[in-house]
């Protein structure tokens, strides 16, 4: 049958035409409009498989949870503010430490990393959405049911209390009765599956369908690291699935992985946990890198300094993210040649770290830096990271960990590297692709306002806690004696935590106002190179008009102005795309994207119920299994779309 | 924004076999996964192993070798007809042979399943006995749950080639399906030497 092509147009130069009119393009909108459009309504939101709608859902849930880890910080804040205050109760305490830690890593950070890039790459490479639709809105569904079970828990008081890592034996069965643990071993699986879907979308989607031409050495560098941290999450995340799993066992089932008694090890926990542990502190860096080298080359108005340099750094800071684990395990009873590679391996990754940063020092030093609210995030990373480093080159030699393991300077160090170096670039990042995602722009003023507010009281509450800790005080203390010393520092540190609360409310303030008035940003507010920005704000639905093609690496800069070369031919009467070759970008085939369905929301439910049922009684497991595969028979069952093409014999003949 | 037309895409195939295929894509990433998820087992094993003085454990029997010898090989041999079929597939060729093979590969997997429970019994061990019961029991267990999963899977698309309609994509499909079977098959060899072999020799 024919199929309705967006403007088939034969190769040959010479039939060529010159560009394409305005009254093609508004036929072709309408058409792609009528067979992208997903309507609205509960219905329409619930099945949706469009990747910005569920990557906004998704940002929106991980900022709902960095609020809700933000308040947990901040009740411990007014409980440390004093000594011997009975704000909170040690119980509670112990719950609150660990549902912060928790929700900051797993609920916040990876998550939001993982959707900025399911929101941005697939505009950034130029397709019309990820490779497997469906796919994607359960990692969705499956992170959400995760975030509700842990916090439903922790409001009817069975929040875990063994801190974010649950180290055995204090979170095995014998110490830890009551399913607190259970909740947070159940959490971790959730948002563990969730995590994997994102990268095996985000890889295959950069890997696969990419625009014609954007071969490895065109890629931008944020899809760069959202690649690589993809691949770390493959690599990273199966060892916690297997430890979590174990732990639930060991509590549920009697098994005895973690209890010494019957052969079992609890240090076995801490390489299993570190070994997925450590290499999550760069899966969240990672992105947050490439979201640096996206703001410095916009802001700077050239492109990166060392392009070949910045992606080798990044692959080589995930290679060592690996070889460090046991640099969190200095303070137990391993071999000393064992532990001295570690801090090798530990110094070692300053290396990449340098060159990057020396780079972007160079881009900017060589360009026309415009100080936005964006680029002053950049700048304060710089700082705040610089100064964790220097905390962590410290941490790194083994006497001195020894002397601080445990104590406030490690909390120092760690809120430093991570809210240096991945918050800020995160804030960074809102400030740069707000626009693109609402069509407005965030107010500069309140920005600045944000950012020196944020900048502030992040050194307010954690520059003082390196003193703390070489104190004497230990982490994860709910109060501590008057006589201790400790109560001017800890009050200095909780007017802090307030600085940051204001910082965040103006930051509330400001998406609230702006997305009701604010600036219009036209489809390249910056005058950014990449490809996100040759689409109107807020990208349509199918993201690009027509998929464009790319002659460099910093397209929108090297065409000839308000020029922009295009695929045509795609069919409009179905979800279709282009898939290219691995390397070079060259056009291989058509691909139709799936339609949006329920079931990933159904499979979420049955499968994330059983995942709960299966915190009472291990028939959890089994019934959720069979209810699993029964779903995915309908799920897999064969679609045959009513146009279908009858196969062909030969699969590179033309029709 | 003016757009030049570059390149016109009509003319090109509707799918891609192997590598060019997003679904290859995926299917290697998830062999990925798993085999990490393998990996940590096969390491959490060999740590387990250092907190006993004998291997297996004291007063366990060593793991029995012929149920597990014969299943080890079932697996491996089922990956002779996935492989004919992934060979047809690349041509399109006689569905209903398609279909056949694979249903031949679902009683291959169905037999594998059946005598995995009896390799249960084969390692004289129960989970909630020691730390070595419990490793023991969950490679079994997880490679159990992969052989369902791909039994399952190959049974959906060998009643497809029966009842059709069939699309090119399906063929696709098959060829992916075949990798994901050789990888469970192949991954038992492994698992199989590190469970009922290694503990002759530890």
């Amino acid at each position: 049958m024919a199929h309705a092509y967006a403007l088939p147009s034969p190769n040959e130069p010479d039939d060529r035409r010159r560009f394409i009119s305005e009254a093609e393009e508004q036929d072709v909108r309408t058409r792609l409009e009528q067979s992208w459009e997903e309507g609205s309504g509960l219905y329409a939101w619930l099945t949706s498989t469009s990747h910005k709608s569920i990557a906004k859902r998704y940002i929106v849930t991980a900022l709902v949870f960095f609020a809700l880890g933000g308040i947990e910080a901040a009740v411990m804040r007014v409980q440390l503010s004093r000594p011997e205050n009975h704000f909170v109760g040690p119980d509670l305490y112990n719950q609150i430490f660990t549902v912060h830690g928790s929700t900051m890593m797993f609920l916040f950070a990876v998550p939001v990393m993982e959707a900025i890039g399911l929101y941005m790459v697939p505009i950034m490479i130029g397709t019309r959405n990820v490779a497997f639709p469906r796919l994607n809105a359960l990692g969705y569904w499956m992170y959400l049911i995760g975030g509700v079970l842990l916090y439903v828990a922790f409001f009817s008081n069975t929040g875990p209390d063994a801190g974010w890592f649950a180290y055995v034996p204090l979170a095995g069965p014998a110490y830890s009765p009551g399913k607190r643990i259970d909740i947070w071993a159940q959490m971790i699986t959730f948002t563990e599956i969730a995590g994997l879907i994102g990268a095996v979308e985000i890889i295959t989607t950069v890997f696969k369908q990419r625009a014609p031409g954007m071969s490895l050495n065109r890629i931008p560098l944020f899809v760069w690291s959202e690649v690589i941290m993809s691949f770390m999450i493959i690599f990273a995340l199966p060892a916690i699935v297997i430890a979590s799993g174990a732990l639930a066992a060991d509590r549920l089932v009697d098994t005895h992985f973690f209890n010494p008694a019957e052969g079992g090890d609890a240090l076995l926990w801490q390489h299993l946990f570190w070994f997925f542990g450590h290499p999550e502190v760069y899966i969240i860096l990672i992105p947050a890198l490439g979201m640096i080298s996206s703001i410095v080359t916009t802001f700077t108005r050239r492109s990166i300094f060392g392009y070949p340099a910045m992606v080798l750094s990044l692959i080589s800071t995930a290679f060592l993210g690996f070889s460090l684990w046991v640099h969190h395990m200095f303070a137990t009873p391993l071999p000393q040649l064992g532990q001295s590679l570690f801090t090798a391996a530990s110094a070692a990754i300053a290396i990449p770290t340098g060159i990057q940063i020396f780079c972007w020092m160079a881009t900017i030093w060589s360009g026309r830096p415009r100080y936005t609210t964006a680029f002053m995030f950049v700048i304060g990373f710089v700082l705040l990271f610089v100064l964790g480093g220097l905390s962590g080159v410290m941490i790194s030699s083994i006497p001195y960990d020894l002397q601080v393991h445990d104590t406030f300077f490690v909390v120092a160090h760690f809120h430093y590297v991570l809210i240096g170096g991945a918050v800020f670039p995160l804030w960074g990042a809102f400030y740069y692709w707000f626009p693109k995602m609402t069509g407005r722009l965030l107010s500069e003023r309140a920005g600045k306002w944000n950012f020196w507010l944020f900048f502030a009281g992040v050194n307010l509450t954690f520059f003082p806690m390196h003193f703390l800790g070489l104190m004497g005080m230990p982490r994860r203390v709910y109060t501590y004696l008057p006589e201790m010393g400790w109560g001017n520092l800890n009050l200095v540190s909780s007017i802090g935590a307030v600085v940051i609360v204001a910082s965040a409310i103006v930051f509330v303030g400001n998406v609230v106002v702006s997305l009701r008035g604010g600036t219009p940003s036209g489809d390249n507010p910056w005058g950014a190179s990449t490809l996100e920005w040759a689409t109107p704000s807020p990208a349509p639905i199918y993201n690009h008009l027509f998929i464009p093609i790319v002659n460099g690496r910093e397209p929108l800069w090297t065409n000839p102005p308000g020029e922009l070369p295009v695929v045509t031919g795609l069919r409009t009467d179905r979800h279709e795309g282009l898939i290219t070759s691995l390397m070079d970008a060259e056009p291989e085939h058509r691909y139709e994207f799936k339609q949006p369905t329920i079931l990933p929301l159904i499979l979420a439910l049955a499968g994330g119920g059983s995942i709960i049922v299966a915190i009472f009684t291990p028939w959890g497991v089994t019934i959720g299994a069979a209810l699993t595969l029964l779903i995915l028979f309908c799920w897999f069952w064969p679609t045959i779309s009513p146009d279908h093409d009858t196969p062909r014999r030969h699969p590179r003949e033309m029709p | 924004m003016k757009r030049r037309p570059a390149f016109d895409a009509a003319a090109l195939p509707d799918q891609g076999f192997s590598h060019h295929a997003p679904i290859w894509w995926g299917n290697t990433l998830m062999m990925m996964i798993e085999g990490a998820g393998f990996a940590i087992l096969v390491a959490t094993y060999f740590y387990i192993r250092h907190n006993f003085d004998t291997w297996p454990p004291a007063r366990t029997e060593l793991p029995a070798l012929p149920i597990p010898t014969l299943n080890v090989a079932i697996l491996v041999v089922s990956i002779l007809p996935m492989w004919y079929v992934a060979k047809l597939a690349l041509k399109h060729d006689k569905p209903r042979t398609i279909g056949g093979l694979l249903l031949l590969c679902v009683v291959f997997g169905v037999v594998a399943a059946v005598l995995r429970i009896f390799e249960f019994k084969a390692v004289h061990t129960r989970w909630d006995t020691n730390a070595y019961g419990s490793i023991v029991w969950s490679i079994l267990g997880i490679h159990f749950a992969h052989i369902l999963a791909a039994t399952l899977e190959t049974l959906i698309i060998g009643i497809l080639m029966f009842v059709g309609p069939i699309e090119e994509k399906h063929y696709v499909d098959i060829t992916v399906n075949a990798v994901y079977w050789y990888f469970v098959a192949l991954s038992w060899v492994a698992l199989y030497t590190v469970i009922f072999l290694l503990p002759r020799f530890l």
